[in-house]
């Protein structure tokens, strides 16, 4: 997979994981819209980006018009369906570009995960949260370490039901 | 499939709510304090940085010391 698109806090969470130059086994770059770069202050993780932007790994996604109609039609469907846990602008705009380009979403948060699984417009999108990526990272050996590291080095934590569907026992 | 994932949601909360330090939370100024009540009952960072008018980072930040932690459900 050469492409993936992130929203803001699941970039900020994943780059404090220790193994955190691991996603770039995944994935070729990843691109971050534009519309949540100011919301990246602190000077740590600023600079961490400008790193990855500046050695090509990570491309600010210019706002456009095409993406954001398209943004704007997600998140009308999905607040509007009774039963959906809430999307905001920037998921919205992220799913969008993931939806409109055919390449993963990268995102903590479970409306989109939801929403491609229960609105038929957005069926075959694929939205990875970091258990997703962990799994595909360290299928193979060391997966329950690594889950053990991301939460301790994230303060993110998986639900029983999410970690028992990706075969993690704690 | 979204009752499902709301029940998960719900627990997310409950743990949010039994994970937090509240004497900690209690203790930050506003806009602070707002922005980690409602990271507590949402989960969502954007959305109570959002409100709250506080950096998203640095909220991030914020709730780790108030032991909040991001329940990916």
């Amino acid at each position: 997979m050469p492409l993936a698109v992130a929203d803001t806090c699941f970039l900020i969470n994943w780059l404090s994981f220790r193994r955190w130059e691991d996603i770039f086994r995944l994935f070729h770059r990843i691109l971050l819209p534009s519309i949540m770069v100011p919301e990246l202050r602190s000077q740590r993780v600023r600079s961490r980006v400008e790193e990855l932007a500046y050695s090509g790994r990570l491309v600010v996604l210019p706002r456009v018009d095409y993406v954001d109609r398209e943004a704007l039609r997600i998140f009308n469907l999905v607040n509007s369906t009774p039963g959906l846990p809430r999307i905001d602008e920037p998921e919205a705009y992220g799913l969008a570009y993931a939806a409109l380009h055919g390449i993963p979403f990268l995102t903590d948060n479970a409306s989109p995960r939801i929403a491609v699984r229960s609105l038929s417009p957005l069926r075959g999108v694929t939205v990875y949260d970091s258990l997703d990526l962990l799994v595909l990272l360290y299928r193979e050996s060391g997966l329950r370490a690594a889950v053990e590291e991301f939460m301790s080095d994230t303060s993110v934590t998986f639900s029983r039901e999410r970690l028992r569907e990706a075969g993690v026992e704690l | 499939m979204a009752g499902e994932y709301l029940k998960r949601l719900e627990e997310a909360r409950e743990l949010r709510r039994r994970s937090a330090d509240w004497a900690y939370i209690e203790s930050r100024p506003e806009p602070l304090k707002t922005a980690l009540k409602l990271l507590v009952e949402t989960g969502d960072l954007w959305y109570s940085a959002k409100l709250s008018g506080v950096p998203l980072d640095e909220l991030n930040e914020e709730r780790k010391r108030a032991r909040i932690p991001l329940v990916v459900a």
